[in-house]
């Protein structure tokens, strides 16, 4: 049987070279008639040679260029956003995200290690989720007043121009992936401002590099882009279902869940676990030990169940030689 | 291996009494041994494989030799009084976990010297057993972990305490939250302490995985045997009983090898159409207040013994399919994680009685209406022992439920003596006779 986490690797990587390094091949910006793709994940900026567009950027771009220009040239990037959502959910955060992938490495390495791990606590839970929105209504608000004639931060519009993708930490990763490495840590001098976003930005990667590891995934609990993914979990084709009658409460999902969902284990009654917070990397799917009790659900249809045997597979304690396959 | 000179309840025995009570013992325990077996081998097409489980079955056999030669060598074994015991760190610090719940009546009315005969037989009989030095399973504990679940079993590991060192494990009554999860993790690591200082091994991270990884597979296995449970009758409930019940004492590696040969045995009588029944005898699923090996297996003896017959598919029993159900799920591979994984095994899937919580007993009750659909259910015995209060407490809320499900249920209180056999022999057969005239009706229409 195939494992989830197996697969999920396996995707990420191919998305990982396509995203970053399909540029060196000669690809360029994918684009139709002025219409560049744009992908609800980091398809980040700062790489040499992007192939799509990260939506925050485009976002940005589009609402600091003011209405009469700008806001027109966000109708295919929301229109790809509700398809890509609809479809998916947040399951770009887990399996196509690079970020993601890198985050996922380190958490790797540290299992390697043999490290343990530590939890945020449910008050800190609600500080990331309220962090995550705030960075998506300061975005709104920079970049549409940017947009704004004579509104008091358009006199600031060199200095903040794509607020966000100047403090994400992807914008000293991927310089450091495709080996540029001075261009890492650059301040930008040419105002107060612009320094002050630098060291920002510099302050916001030394915050992921200490928690990439000991905190799973920290830094998909804090990004704008999985809030606004977070809202179409609730309505997207591919979820996590859940069959409460056989669930045990043995807590092993909510255990094994890299963003601490919750609702996974507590919920007995809903068939359709729909968190914002989950990113459907479908962990807790391959744990459960109990047969059938959670599954992967493209609409209805249950493309994977939970079972025993996909457990044994998945638990980091390997059964060696277990005298017969067991069926369940 | 008294702990302290002043005994708080047991009283010390005159030699020759103890004698003659551990002489009377020996010999009742093997007579009713070797009678129920005689019963279990009149089930047709009984599996091959069951002749190891007979031999375990006897107490004072091979394993008791096994057990005393590894005591000898200086090895400790620990006895643990509930299932809630992390059986894991036990193995993993090289010594033997033995379970100590006792099935006998004759113990039991020793025990009613110290206590009155309204307490539940297996505290009066553990008594007993631990009064006259009767159990060689229980003598040779070098200590006992007691898991404080139910009311009887807090008290009577205190009453332990004038015979052997016990560890109490304080347990949450309510258990999903995240406080009761982190309070159980603390009790397991104080036991975890204790039990590296008893023998003098440190439990490291590759010890707790190889533990985990023998429990897996023995997990493996009884869910295998569950498995073949679901379909035609292949295996008798007493058989099954007896294979969970086995692994009380038993090496838990050989446990699951043995297990896992029954299964092949009953894969090929699959194959064969071998039953040990008819195809449509009523299937019974017990649940309530456990079945112990040797004197609670009455019940379990008359339901497929009566005609019309009964067949016991499954159980909700700590003293059955519920011992390695559930099993340990690690995460990530460190020595914490391991550990919390080994904690929350324990109580979290328990159904046990002792636990509560605003929506009651959620998980019990899914559990049931679970293994009532899965393994096609007639009717379920709701097993309740005298003396046990929690399980008889549930019962209304289940029966309700039940009712409205239209599952049929029927409530046997019952005690260790042989005493009230007549009446339960009448009852058994009246509920089974309407299963039985029910199947057949079903069929009609």
């Amino acid at each position: 049987m195939l494992k989830i986490t197996r697969l999920k690797l396996g995707v990420q990587i191919v998305f990982f070279l396509l995203i970053v390094y399909l540029g060196y091949a000669g690809v360029r910006l994918i684009e139709w008639k002025n219409i560049s793709l744009v992908l609800p994940t980091l398809s980040c900026y700062y790489t040499n040679h992007r192939i799509a567009q990260c939506f925050i950027r485009s976002l940005q771009e589009g609402l600091s260029a003011g209405w009469k220009v700008g806001y027109s040239t966000l109708l295919v990037p929301v229109i790809l956003l509700v398809i890509f959502g609809l479809i998916f959910g947040r399951a770009w955060c887990s399996w196509v995200c690079p970020l993601g992938f890198v985050q996922d490495l380190s958490i790797r390495i540290r299992k390697l290690l043999k490290i343990g791990y530590y939890n945020l606590s449910d008050n800190l839970k609600q500080v990331s989720v309220l962090v995550r929105w705030i960075f998506v209504i300061a975005i709104l608000f920079i970049a549409m007043g940017i947009g704004i004639p004579h509104f008091f931060l358009k006199e600031y519009q060199y200095d903040l121009i794509t607020p966000f993708c100047q403090i994400c930490p992807s914008k000293q990763i991927f310089p450091f992936v495709e080996g540029r490495f001075k261009e890492m840590f650059t301040v930008d001098t040419i105002s107060t401002l612009s320094a002050v976003m630098s060291y920002l930005a510099i302050g916001v990667f030394v915050f992921y590099l200490l928690t990439t590891s000991f905190i799973r995934r920290m830094w998909c609990r804090l990004c704008p882009m999985g809030a606004i993914l977070g809202l179409f979990n609730r309505f997207s084709f591919l979820s996590l279902r859940k069959e409460g009658k056989r669930c045990t409460k043995c807590g092993v999902c909510q255990r094994s869940c890299p963003v601490q969902v919750t609702e996974v284990y507590e919920e007995k009654k809903k068939e359709k676990i729909a968190s914002s917070d989950c990113t459907l990397c479908f962990r807790c799917v391959e744990m459960c030990p109990e047969k059938d009790a959670l599954k992967v659900g493209l609409f209805k249809f249950p493309i994977a169940r939970s079972k025993y045997k996909r457990f044994l597979q998945s638990s980091a304690v390997k059964v060696t030689k277990l005298q017969k396959e067991n069926s369940r | 291996m008294k702990t302290n000179n002043d005994p708080k309840y047991l009283p010390t025995l005159d030699p020759a009494e103890k004698d003659e009570l551990q002489k009377a013992f020996k010999a009742g325990v093997q007579k009713t041994v070797a009678e129920n077996i005689e019963k279990m081998k009149q089930v047709p097409n009984r599996p091959k494989a069951m002749e190891y489980f007979d031999q375990v079955a006897d107490f004072f056999g091979q394993r008791e030799k096994e057990i005393r030669e590894f005591k000898a060598q200086g090895g400790k074994v620990i006895g643990f009084a509930c299932m809630l015991a992390p059986v894991e760190l036990i193995l993993a610090a090289g010594a033997i976990p033995v379970r100590i719940d006792s099935g006998f009546y004759t113990p039991s009315k020793i025990g009613d010297r110290i206590v009155p005969v309204e307490v539940c037989p297996v505290v009066r009989s553990m008594i007993g057993l631990a009064m006259a030095n009767l159990y060689p399973y229980l003598e040779m504990c070098d200590v006992i972990i007691s898991p404080n679940t139910c009311d009887g079993k807090t008290k009577v590991c205190e009453i332990l305490t004038d015979a052997f060192p016990v560890w109490e494990m304080n347990v949450p009554r309510i258990k999903d939250t995240p406080q009761a999860k982190s309070y159980w993790l603390e009790q397991v690591k104080e036991i975890k302490g204790k039990i590296e200082k008893l023998t003098g091994r440190s439990i490291t991270g590759k010890a707790m995985r190889t533990a985990i990884e023998t429990t897996l597979k023995a997990t493996a296995a009884s869910r295998r045997l569950l498995d073949l449970r679901k379909g035609s009758p292949l295996i008798s409930g007493r058989d099954a009983m007896l294979v969970d019940q086995m692994s009380y004492f038993d090496d838990l590696k050989r446990w699951t090898d043995k297990t896992n040969l029954l299964c092949d045995e009953l894969e090929r009588k699959a194959v064969d159409k071998s039953y040990v029944a008819a195809e449509d005898t009523p299937r019974i699923l017990l649940t309530g207040s456990p079945m112990i090996w040797p004197d609670c297996w009455k019940i379990p003896n008359l339901i497929e013994e009566s005609k019309p017959q009964g067949l016991i598919v499954a159980d909700e029993f700590c003293s059955g399919d519920r011992i390695y159900y559930d099993p340990v799920g690690v995460d990530e591979g460190s020595a914490g994680d391991m550990l919390k994984a080994i904690a929350e095994r324990y109580i979290m899937p328990c159904t046990c009685p002792c636990f509560t919580s605003e929506d009651g007993n959620q998980d019990r009750i899914d559990k049931l209406l679970t293994l009532v659909k899965d393994y096609k259910i007639s009717g379920v015995i709701y097993h309740v022992i005298r003396g046990c209060h929690l399980y008889a407490m549930e019962y209304m809320r289940l029966k309700r439920l039940f009712e409205k499900e239209k599952i049929p249920i029927y409530y046997l209180d019952t005690e260790y003596s042989r005493e009230d056999s007549g009446q339960m022999k009448t009852r058994i057969e009246a509920f089974l006779e309407m299963l039985a005239t029910k199947t057949q009706t079903d069929d009609l229409y």
